[in-house]
Formats: C-alpha cells, sequence, structure tokens
C-alpha cells in the first residue's frame, strides 16, 4: 500500500526548528502566530484599561477667547505678553466663570489646591491683597485643582477667602496654564491686566512684595 | 493575473525573509534564550549586590546625582562610569529592558516557529504510515492475530478496544493487511505551546507593568487630603485620611494598621472603605494599600485675632526627638511634688532643659540633660536662687539638696518637628509634642515668639498679639502606597496559562499510535517516548483482545 508514504513527521530528522523563513506558507504561519499573540495581549490590555475612568466634565474647561476680545492679534498661550488663554469652570458654590468675562479688570489668576503647604501659606497674603486692592478693581480668581466644591468650601471659609473660587475639575486649564512646565508645581500665579494680556507670572509662594511688584503692572496707575 | 501576483509577492517577500534566515535560527534557538536568562539572572544578581538607585528619587536628577555623589565614598572613582553603565538601576537599565525585549522577541519566535508544526500536527496528524515503519519504529508490540470471534475479526476489535481507551480511530484496507491509526488527546501536544506562551506573557507582563506601572508613597494625616500625582493630571484623585489607627501589644510591637480612606475624583466622593496591609481598596485601577504609620502628628493652627482669618494650618509630623529627663522631687517628708517628664525649652551646648517651678514649694530649679562622654544621659541641677544647689545626677540616682529630693528616673525622647512658616517672630519654630500625667497631648512652641515658650493645650486658644494660636489636637498618620500594575492581569494569566501548560504536558495521558493487522501477526507501533506509556498501553490492548505479545520492544531508532 503506502510504499510512497513519508514515515511519521516526528521521525523526521529535519524538524522545524532547523527551517529558515523562506516560503510563503511559513511567512503566513508566523504571520498568524504572532497575530494570535498580538491578540492575547491586546485584549488583556483592553481588559486592564477598562478600569480607566475619564472625568467627566462636559462644557467646562478651555474654551476659545473671542477674537473681540484679543488685542494682541497671537494666539492666546499662557505666556507674558500674550492674551491670557480663556477657561469656563464651575465655582464651589455651583456657578460658573469664565475669564474673559473678567476683561476691564485687573486679574491675578492663582492656581492652587488644599493639600498644597505653600498655597496654604500664600493664601493670606492674597486674601490681604484682595482686601487693598478690591476697591480698585483687582479680581482675584482662585483655580482649585481637581477637589471637591466642600473641601474647597471649607478652606476658603476658614482662611475667609472673598475672591471667587473655581474648580479645574478635568486638569484641561491647568494644562493649557501649564502648570506642568516650565516650572513643575503649584500655587502659581499670573497677572492679567485689563485687556486680558499676562503681564507677569510667579511660580511659588508670593511674598507680599512679589503680589505688590506683579500687582503695580496690571492695577490702574496710581494702583499697586 | 491578480492572484498570479499576489503569488510573485509571496514569493518576493519569502525571498527577503530567506536572508534573515540566520537571525531568525538564532532567535528560534533554545539555546540563545537560555544564555539570554542566564545573563538577566546574573543583572538579578548584581541588583542585589550593588546598592540601587531609591525609587522616590527615580525621577529627580539632582537627587540621584546626590545619590551617586554619596556612593563615591564606597565605590571611589568607579562610581561615576557604573552610574552610567546603569549598575546602580539594573533593572531600569536600557540593556536590561533590551536584554528583556530580545528574550521576549526570542521566545515568540521560538514558540511562533513551532506552532505551525503543532497545529498540523494535532488537527491534520499521518494517519498512514509506510510498512518499513511497523518494522523500526521506536516502540512496538507484535502478537499473534487471533481467530475472528464470533465473525468480528481482529482488526475491528482492536478499533473497538482503542476507542473504549479513548482513542480516536481510522481504518485502511489494503492488500492482505488493515492499517488502523489512532490518536489519543491529540490536543495536549498544545501543552507546550501554552508553556511557551506563558514565558512570552510573563515578559510581556512584566515590561508592561515597567513601562506603565505607577507607584506613589503617600503621608496623609488624619483629616486631611492628598493627590495621587503632582500638580495636576487627567486622572487625579484624592486620597483623604479619615481615621488612621495603630495598634500595638504590650512591648510596643505593631499588631495591626488601619485606615478609613475616601477616594476623590473629578471633585466627587468615588470610593471608600477600610484599608489594611494586605486588604487594599481599588478604584479605576488603582490599589491603595497601608504602607505605614506614624502616630505623632500634631494639628496646629494659627488665625489672625482681628478677622478670625486662618493665617496657618498645618498638621506637623513630628518625626524628630528631643531628650527630656523624667524626674520626681520630693518634700523632706517624702510627698511627691513633682513627678513629670520635663519639656526642654533652652538648649544651650549639647544640654536641654528648662527652668521649672516646684509645685507647692515655689523655688525654681533649671533642670537639664546631657550625653557624656560614654553616651550617657545626665541631669543637671542648678537653684535659680541657690547657687549652693547644684549637681549632676546619673539615671536612676537621687540627691538632697535645698530640702528637696531630686530623682534622675530617665531621658526620654518626646516628638517635635523643627519647622519653617509658623506665624511669629522667627522664621523657624520647634514644636515638641507631650503628655500631661493625665495623659492629655499639649504642645511647646518655641522661636515663634521671642523669648517665650509657648504652652498649648487642646482647643485653648493663646493670643501673642494679633496672633492666635491654638492645638487642634493629636492627629496620627497613614502611609498609603498608590499602585497600578497594568500589566499583573497579563502575569496571572500566564501563571495561569504556565500550570494548565505544565499539567497537560506531564498529566494528560497522549498517545499516538499505528497498528497493522494482518492474517497471522498484529503490529502495533508508536513513537519515541521516554515516559513507559506505549509499553503499558500495548499490554493492555493484548490483554482485552486476549492475545500474548510475542515481540514487545522499545528502542531508540538510530535514524529517527
Amino acid at each position: 500500500m503506502a510504499q510512497q508514504i513519508d514515515a511519521p513527521a516526528e521521525e523526521q530528522p529535519e524538524g522545524p526548528r532547523r527551517r529558515g523563513l523562506g516560503g510563503s506558507g511559513g511567512v503566513r504561519s508566523v504571520i498568524v502566530s504572532f497575530a494570535i499573540l498580538a491578540i492575547i495581549v491586546g485584549g488583556l490590555w483592553y481588559w486592564e484599561r477598562r478600569a480607566d475612568i475619564a472625568i467627566d466634565d462636559s462644557g467646562y474647561g478651555v474654551v476659545e477667547l473671542p477674537a473681540a476680545k484679543n488685542i494682541t492679534g497671537r494666539k492666546p498661550v499662557a505666556e507674558v505678553g500674550r492674551a491670557a488663554p480663556d477657561f469656563l469652570l464651575e465655582t464651589p458654590q455651583g456657578g460658573t466663570l469664565r475669564l474673559s468675562d473678567l476683561q476691564g479688570q485687573p486679574v491675578l489668576l492663582n492656581f492652587w489646591a488644599t493639600w498644597c503647604p505653600p498655597c496654604r501659606e500664600e493664601m493670606p497674603e492674597l486674601v490681604a491683597a484682595y482686601k487693598r486692592y478690591r476697591a480698585q478693581g483687582l479680581v482675584i480668581v482662585a483655580v482649585n485643582l481637581q477637589e471637591a466644591d466642600e473641601k474647597v468650601l471649607e478652606f476658603a471659609l476658614e482662611f475667609g477667602l472673598a475672591f471667587p473660587l473655581v474648580i479645574d475639575r478635568s486638569s484641561q486649564v491647568g494644562e493649557v496654564w501649564r502648570l506642568g512646565g516650565p516650572v513643575r508645581g503649584i500655587p502659581t500665579s499670573y497677572f492679567i491686566d485689563a485687556s486680558g494680556v499676562i503681564r507677569s507670572r510667579y511660580f511659588g509662594p508670593m511674598p507680599e512684595e512679589a503680589i505688590e511688584e506683579g500687582l503695580a503692572l496690571i492695577l490702574p496707575e496710581g494702583g499697586g | 493575473m491578480a492572484g498570479a501576483e499576489t503569488a510573485q509577492d509571496w514569493s518576493k517577500l519569502a525571498r527577503g525573509l530567506e536572508r534573515l534566515s540566520p537571525v531568525w535560527r538564532l532567535l528560534s534557538s533554545g539555546g540563545f534564550a537560555l544564555a539570554l536568562i542566564g545573563f538577566l539572572a546574573l543583572a538579578g544578581l548584581l541588583s542585589i549586590m550593588l546598592p540601587q538607585v531609591p525609587a522616590p528619587i527615580r525621577d529627580s536628577p539632582a537627587a540621584v546625582e546626590a545619590w551617586v555623589e554619596f556612593q563615591r565614598g564606597k565605590f571611589g572613582p568607579l562610581a561615576e562610569p557604573m552610574h552610567r553603565l546603569g549598575l546602580f538601576s539594573v533593572f531600569s537599565a536600557r540593556w536590561f529592558l533590551g536584554t528583556l525585549v530580545m528574550l521576549a522577541v526570542s521566545v515568540s519566535i521560538y514558540t511562533a516557529s513551532r506552532l505551525p508544526y503543532i497545529w498540523r500536527n494535532v488537527t491534520s496528524p499521518q494517519e498512514q504510515v509506510p510498512d518499513a515503519f511497523f518494522d523500526r519504529a521506536a516502540n512496538r508490540a507484535t502478537f499473534a492475530t487471533a481467530e475472528p470471534i464470533a465473525g468480528v475479526d481482529t482488526a475491528s476489535r482492536l478499533a473497538a478496544v482503542l476507542r473504549r481507551r479513548r482513542f480516536s480511530v481510522r481504518s485502511f484496507r489494503a492488500e492482505g493487511a488493515t492499517y488502523l491509526f489512532a490518536d489519543r488527546f491529540a490536543w495536549a501536544q498544545l501543552g507546550s505551546f501554552a508553556s511557551h506562551l506563558a514565558i512570552i506573557l510573563f515578559l510581556a507582563g512584566g515590561l508592561i507593568s515597567q513601562l506603565g506601572g505607577y507607584t506613589n508613597a503617600l503621608f496623609i494625616a488624619e483629616g486631611t487630603t492628598n493627590p495621587i500625582f503632582a500638580v495636576s493630571h487627567p486622572k487625579q484623585m484624592q486620597v483623604e485620611v479619615i481615621d488612621a489607627v495603630g495598634e500595638f501589644d504590650e512591648a510596643g510591637l505593631p499588631v495591626d494598621y488601619r485606615t478609613e480612606l475616601v477616594i476623590y475624583q473629578g471633585g466627587r466622593e468615588v470610593e471608600r472603605g477600610v484599608v489594611t496591609v494586605n486588604k487594599p481598596l481599588s478604584y479605576g485601577g488603582y490599589r491603595f494599600h497601608q504602607a505605614a504609620y506614624f502616630g505623632e502628628g500634631a494639628d496646629l493652627r494659627v488665625l489672625d485675632a482681628a478677622t478670625g482669618n486662618t493665617v496657618y494650618r498645618e498638621v506637623l509630623p513630628l518625626q524628630e526627638l528631643v531628650p527630656a529627663p523624667m524626674i520626681t522631687i520630693r518634700d523632706r517628708q517624702g510627698a511627691v511634688l513633682l513627678d513629670d517628664v520635663i519639656v526642654p525649652t533652652d538648649f544651650i551646648a549639647e544640654a536641654s532643659g528648662t527652668l521649672i517651678t516646684v509645685p507647692e514649694d515655689g523655688r525654681q530649679f533649671w533642670v537639664g540633660v546631657k550625653q557624656d562622654e560614654d553616651e550617657a544621659w545626665t541631669l543637671a541641677v542648678f537653684g535659680r536662687d541657690e547657687p549652693e544647689v547644684s549637681f549632676v545626677l546619673a539615671a536612676g540616682e537621687s540627691r538632697q539638696a535645698g530640702g528637696l529630693e531630686f530623682t534622675f528616673v530617665e531621658t526620654t525622647g518626646l516628638p517635635s518637628i523643627t519647622t519653617p512658616g509658623i506665624p511669629g517672630d522667627n522664621p523657624q519654630s520647634v514644636v515638641i509634642m507631650s503628655e500631661t500625667p493625665e495623659g492629655t497631648a499639649y504642645l511647646t512652641v518655641l522661636g515663634a515668639v521671642d523669648g517665650r515658650a509657648l504652652t498649648l493645650y487642646p482647643n485653648q486658644s493663646v493670643q501673642i498679639g494679633d496672633k492666635e494660636y491654638r492645638f487642634e489636637g493629636r492627629r496620627e498618620f497613614a502611609g498609603i502606597e498608590v499602585r497600578r500594575d497594568p500589566g499583573a492581569t497579563l502575569i496571572w494569566v500566564a501563571a495561569g496559562l504556565l500550570l494548565a501548560g505544565l499539567l497537560v504536558t506531564f498529566y494528560v495521558p497522549r498517545l499516538r499510535l499505528w497498528a497493522r493487522v494482518r492474517p497471522q501477526e498484529t503490529v502495533i507501533a508508536g513513537l519515541a517516548e521516554r515516559g513507559g506509556a506505549f509499553q503499558s498501553e500495548a499490554k493492555r490492548l493484548a490483554r482485552e483482545l486476549g492475545v500474548q505479545t510475542v515481540e514487545n520492544e522499545q528502542e531508540v531508532d538510530k535514524d529517527g
């Protein structure tokens, strides 16, 4: 019968180990093998990533600065001399605040969090500065990083913060305002003049002199 | 035409790949994989023998530089080249990760190159073999073919017995003989593939964890919150410690640490629970473990007296210890006038002490401790208005002076911290926590107000100028480790796969047989194997057929 039939493959001296890559069948089988592996690893990766939870803050965050409110004619960037990037954020009391709505007034924009010791150290100075220059139109906007409303309100009550507070829940505003660099960290403050242009910035807790110096650049003549 | 072009393309690709065959053969070689594993094991040994850059400072180049500078004292001029070679950070060194990737590729290729062959062998086995195979197979058993029983011939009976023995059987008739092919648990050949796949998944899991994993250690006081990422992050979460508990036995050894946590994300509470060392809390792919506990924290608050606004609020970890004497003072009758730990407020040279007023007596003495040359603590006592009262005691000693008996019981350490930022006259202050004899914790703040040591009892304000100082109470700290290990699932799957692969390989009785039944003689042949499964199966088949084996051999086919 089967004189023409080969011995079983396992009996053959030349197993798959010695084969090269030549032959389309070999290439196909290797591709299929890797595809199976990729599917397994990819599936497990997806299984792992399914737990990732995106923060739902739809509608709030960075918004486009209306052209009519950009006197620089250049794209808004968190740099001295450039138009301040606009944002719309919720206040812990349930309201909203849009930065560009404050144009016409000098703004001190401060990024902070209750868990940040230098921010806590700086707050009494901001409270005092606001008290001194509120009558001259100064607005301090304290942007809290991603904390719960109750925590922020509790802190505001304890430290006597009378200026507007907003919460950057998704970190979008913090990213655009470059809290990740050039100097990473908070507190970070920007001094924005009445026309919406950034005039100065300060990294770290500001002593009274630094606040006065920054305010001198944005407050109306005779102020600061 | 399109088909012909495709075939040409495949052929072209195959020719191109043929040039890579030497590389392919190297990567698919088991010896090369073993060499890589040996190299990685050696690297692991190096990481044990050489100091490694501590995890918390790896992201800070300045801190790493300082650490390497410190190593210079041990390794001299070799420290810098060793650092550049990654010998102080073996597991994150490029050469280590590169070797790991190469091992993964090697094992992948090793596995991939064998899979098509194994798959073919499982799904399309060679069912018919030449007659020569029955003469020179590694395993074979021969016995006399029995007469048909009740019209059923030996081939049919053998097939039936094999099927009972869980073989799938195919039969082929040819001139003068019936050939059978019997295969049992053919799929078990995939067991070795599963084991190889498991190794790949182990490596992939390790790489994913290394590249995408996250670990952060938080040190959080009760009632306060810490973020898990620095500054802001799209997945930022805050961890609030509601209650940190440390339980200790009578010897002071820790029995249990646990912490009640709340996790916030996007401004909302998303998870809450109690964590222990072995029972973490999980949320969003992150696990929160209890990693440490510290019981000596003080919640200090300073208010603007005029507005009532807080101007300073910190929970201070009192991680330093100041030496403080425990003394007893008795009067002539032996009545105890003072039995307490004396909180030091003056630091003179190497001595720390304070001026005390003896209760009911009214006289004042400066008492302090210092270490002598043998590092033994001694107590110094000076009478403020009595120059004749001046003496030194060793621990455990007593002395009569000025009508009083002073006993130096021992020196203890009081939790303290030297910290900046407390509103007052000086940039630095020292905060010490002690307890009244009744066990109430109180704070002594030195330096905040010139010339005064502020003693603050819980929830009692002390107003100095326009500032009001308050000790809000003792707080405990929890060390919480936040961990995300995206490769963990892969590693668990790999572990399961490896176990399954090994179980299948070693315990599933896989066997493949070929039989030739001729009128006088029946031969059963099998492939070479070491376990003796063929021999025992052949004996069982012969027994069930009711025949005697006339030839039963096992040999290694020199050709095969």
